[in-house]
């Protein structure tokens, strides 16, 4: 399969024809590894991107998120659940575990977006809010209140901490950890099926 | 703590696939969900939840060595074109590799004792000393390195399997082994507790992509004493 198009949501087909590169991967096909690649590196880079703020950093961890798909597709189907959000995944709780163990190389100062009232951090917002279109998850974010859209998108999109976005809000920890929960309680109801 | 307090689960799988749930209790909640469903679930939930929001991030096209660089360290780099020739060859070298595996020994343990680097290690070898791989375990017990040191035949339509032999134990698979290159493998905790459980490895020879039953079904053709401690007690 080709690079899923941007900006859309991965389809249904494209899922399926995810699963079909995974169990092929489990079968330790090089080829399905290499389509598999080439059909969704640039999402999951995009992730690490966002999360790491380090081109570098992401590079490497992209390298790293393969690797550990290619040895755990045989894994793929206990997971019962979507390819794509079992790949994106893989990658996104490697970028957390990368910031969780070294802070000091991942400088906030670098983040695309230092403040919630930097504009530069609305515009990402307003990009990624444009791209969900249409989607359940964009109708469900548009129930929460502003901050606690805001505090969900910054820490699932782009790795920030209760403590990151207390610091640049200079709002209280407990009251950014309220904002988080609430907002996912919310998202978890309106979601439901 | 009550895992089996659903809202509560929903809450920490919430905070866990966000990444503000941190530190040790992150670490906790992994532990967790290895062991309860209702947990994995609730993961699973949420990362289909939040998935879009991934997916909506404008996508970054990786740098042009990328591939190659994630192919050498997968252990594949270069082999994607040698099927063909494989599957060509005699097969009498499946019936080599038997012949050699009821004398095969060769093993020596070391262990090294030093952050990042192996506590233990396996020279697997033919009779004659031939090397074929190395087995390396790391301190934190999640991973597994292999690294080919000889030459490794391989056998068209099959793969070697790598296995635990944990005591009391059936046998867990710890993945196939190369056939060139290195690999590095992230261990599932199943793997981990069998690994620290076993005083023996084992390679058998399985159908390829490995053993459909989830134990070996193929001739065992070496069999490695484990000394030392490879994972952290």
């Amino acid at each position: 399969m080709t690079a899923i198009a941007a900006p859309t949501l991965v389809s249904d087909a494209d899922n399926e024809a995810l699963e079909r590169l995974l169990r092929r991967c489990a079968l330790q096909d090089r080829r399905a590894f290499e389509e598999l690649y080439r059909a969704i590196s640039p999402r999951l880079l995009a992730c690490l991107v966002a999360i790491l703020r380090r081109r570098d950093l992401a590079d490497e961890a992209l390298q790293e998120t393969f690797v550990r798909i290619w040895h755990r597709a045989n894994q793929f189907d206990g997971y019962r659940g979507r390819a794509s959000a079992w790949l994106v995944s893989i990658a996104r709780y490697h970028a957390i575990d990368i910031l969780r163990g070294n802070r000091s190389t991942v400088p906030l100062a670098e983040s695309t977006v230092a403040t919630l009232d930097d504009p530069a951090a609305a515009r990402v917002l307003e990009t990624l809010e444009s791209n969900l279109t249409g989607s359940a998850l964009q109708r469900c974010l548009e129930g929460l209140t502003d901050e606690q859209r805001r505090c969900v998108v910054l820490a699932y999109s782009h790795g920030h901490s209760h403590e990151d976005i207390a610091a640049r809000t200079a709002s209280p920890l407990g009251t950014v950890k309220s904002w988080v929960r609430r907002g996912m309680q919310s998202l978890r109801r309106c979601m439901q099926p | 703590m009550k895992y089996d307090n659903h809202e509560l689960i929903a809450l920490l799988a919430d905070e866990y696939v966000l990444g503000t749930l941190r530190g040790r209790a992150r670490a906790r909640f992994e532990d967790v969900v290895r062991s309860n469903e209702n947990a994995r679930a609730s993961v699973r939930r949420a990362e289909d939840q939040m998935l879009a929001l991934s997916l909506a991030l404008e996508p970054v096209q990786p740098t042009a060595g990328t591939w190659t660089a994630i192919a050498r360290e997968a252990g594949i780099a270069g082999s994607t074109t040698t099927t063909g020739s494989r599957a060509a060859r005699s097969t009498w070298r499946m019936a080599l590799a038997a012949a050699i595996a009821l004398f095969a020994i060769g093993i020596a343990w070391v262990v090294v004792d030093r952050t990042g680097q192996p506590t233990a290690m396996a020279n697997l070898a033919t009779e004659r000393g031939a090397p074929l791989w190395n087995v390396a375990t790391f301190k934190d017990g999640t991973r597994l390195s292999v690294q080919v040191s000889g030459d490794v035949k391989s056998e068209p339509g099959h793969s070697y399997e790598l296995w635990a032999l944990p005591e009391g134990g059936t046998p867990v698979s710890l993945g196939l082994l190369p056939e060139g290159g290195k690999l590095t493998r992230y261990l599932t905790a199943a793997q981990t507790e069998a690994l620290r459980r076993s005083p023996k490895v084992a390679v058998s020879l399985e159908p390829r992509g490995g053993s459909r039953t989830g134990a070996p079904t193929g001739p065992v053709l070496y069999v490695a004493d484990l000394r030392g401690n490879p994972t952290p007690s």
